[in-house]
């Protein structure tokens, strides 16, 4: 066995892992090879002390509902900038501003697993949904500023984690600003 | 869901079942944090990875043709986001190595404790000098015990050049702590 061969196993040699004749009676007659043996064995046991600490629990308890929340985050943006007429296919009738985690439907807010079954099936998402049928004037330009207000102003879809909850939305204020073109 | 294999996972998510999805998640999710920790020696990092790995994921996931292990085409994801966080991020620096040296040398202390969390940020240090390829492979060889073969699909490079690797990183290892020691 070449020296070079030896030092290519000589760490897995030293954890233990590999056990190799041929590796033993090398050593035993090659003093370079020795003094790399010793060497790496020290360096061994002090990596052997090298632990991480892991985060808790309540890291891993969150850990995937934030990955689907950073997921949702993502899908929402390309819908922000989906909110075109060519993009928007007529029939949906709804305009989508948001994706939110866990929230109830309510007068204001739908439940929208139809409409994402067709995008993240079984995903379990709930969304911000304005019907936008009753402002058939409004522009696309006057619906996409008020998407951005929205956003801008109680963090969508960030509203879950920031300072405000879903039901401090002031859909009203936002209806009259659609309807004052702002 | 749990009894599922990888393969049975990744073809119910192809057929729209987003809940194979989670078990995913929940099945990597420590391999991929400690994996990208070990290399990116800071939790802040790590976690970042560890969530882009997982949209990544998602994305990418109906692509999939099963090729390769699930375990390996995640791990491939992982060791790119490490280094593509290697090459945008300044790794933070960690307390003057002097200081380290001198704490090591006086290891018979009674804040032995103290010592150790010392010690491991050494290590740590020394791990972080480490080229990025030799990093990977070091990891995955020393703290993740992947054999040779697994760590050639990850990172499509033969045995032998990891093996090389693999010495020289340890030799670099040992070296930084021996200088900055004396």
């Amino acid at each position: 066995m070449r020296c070079s061969e030896v030092k290519n196993n000589l760490v897995d040699y030293a954890v233990g892992i590999l056990k190799s004749e041929e590796i033993t009676s090398h050593i035993e007659i090659c003093e370079s090879c020795r003094v790399e043996f010793e060497g790496i064995k020290k360096i061994v046991l002090v990596l052997n002390e090298y632990k991480i600490e892991e985060p808790s629990e309540f890291y891993w308890a969150g850990f995937l509902p934030r990955v689907k929340q950073k997921i949702a985050q993502r899908q929402s943006g390309t819908k922000l900038f989906a909110l075109k007429p060519a993009f928007v296919a007529p029939a949906l009738a709804i305009l989508i501003i948001g994706f939110l985690f866990g929230l109830g439907s309510s007068n204001l807010f739908v439940n929208s697993d139809e409409f994402y079954a067709t995008h993240m099936p079984d995903f379990g998402l709930n969304g911000v949904l304005i019907d936008p049928s009753e402002f058939k004037d409004v522009n696309t330009e006057t619906i996409e500023q008020a998407v951005l207000y929205l956003y801008d102003k109680y963090q969508i879809p960030s509203i879950g984690d920031g300072e405000y909850d879903h039901m401090d939305i002031d859909i009203e204020e936002v209806l009259e600003k659609i309807s004052n073109k702002f | 869901m749990v009894n599922k294999t990888d393969i049975e996972l990744v073809n119910d998510f192809k057929n729209g079942n987003i809940s194979a999805f989670d078990e995913i998640v929940r099945r990597y999710q420590k391999k991929v944090y400690l994996l990208a920790r070990r290399i990116l020696s800071n939790h802040e990092d790590a976690d970042d990875v560890a969530q882009e790995v997982f949209i990544k994921l998602f994305y990418s996931l109906n692509e999939f043709k099963g090729e390769s292990n699930l375990f390996t085409w995640i791990y491939r994801i992982t060791i790119n986001e490490c280094n593509s966080i290697l090459r945008k991020r300044k790794i933070r620096e960690f307390i003057p190595i002097d200081e380290i040296v001198n704490l090591l040398k006086f290891n018979e202390t009674p804040e032995q404790e103290f010592i150790n969390k010392e010690e491991k940020r050494l290590i740590e240090k020394a791990i972080e000098k480490l080229p990025p390829k030799q990093r990977a492979v070091f990891v995955m060889r020393f703290f993740e015990n992947l054999d040779y073969e697994e760590i050639s699909k990850i990172l499509k490079k033969p045995v032998g050049t990891l093996k090389a690797n693999y010495f020289h990183a340890v030799k670099k290892i040992q070296r930084f702590i021996k200088d900055e020691m004396q």
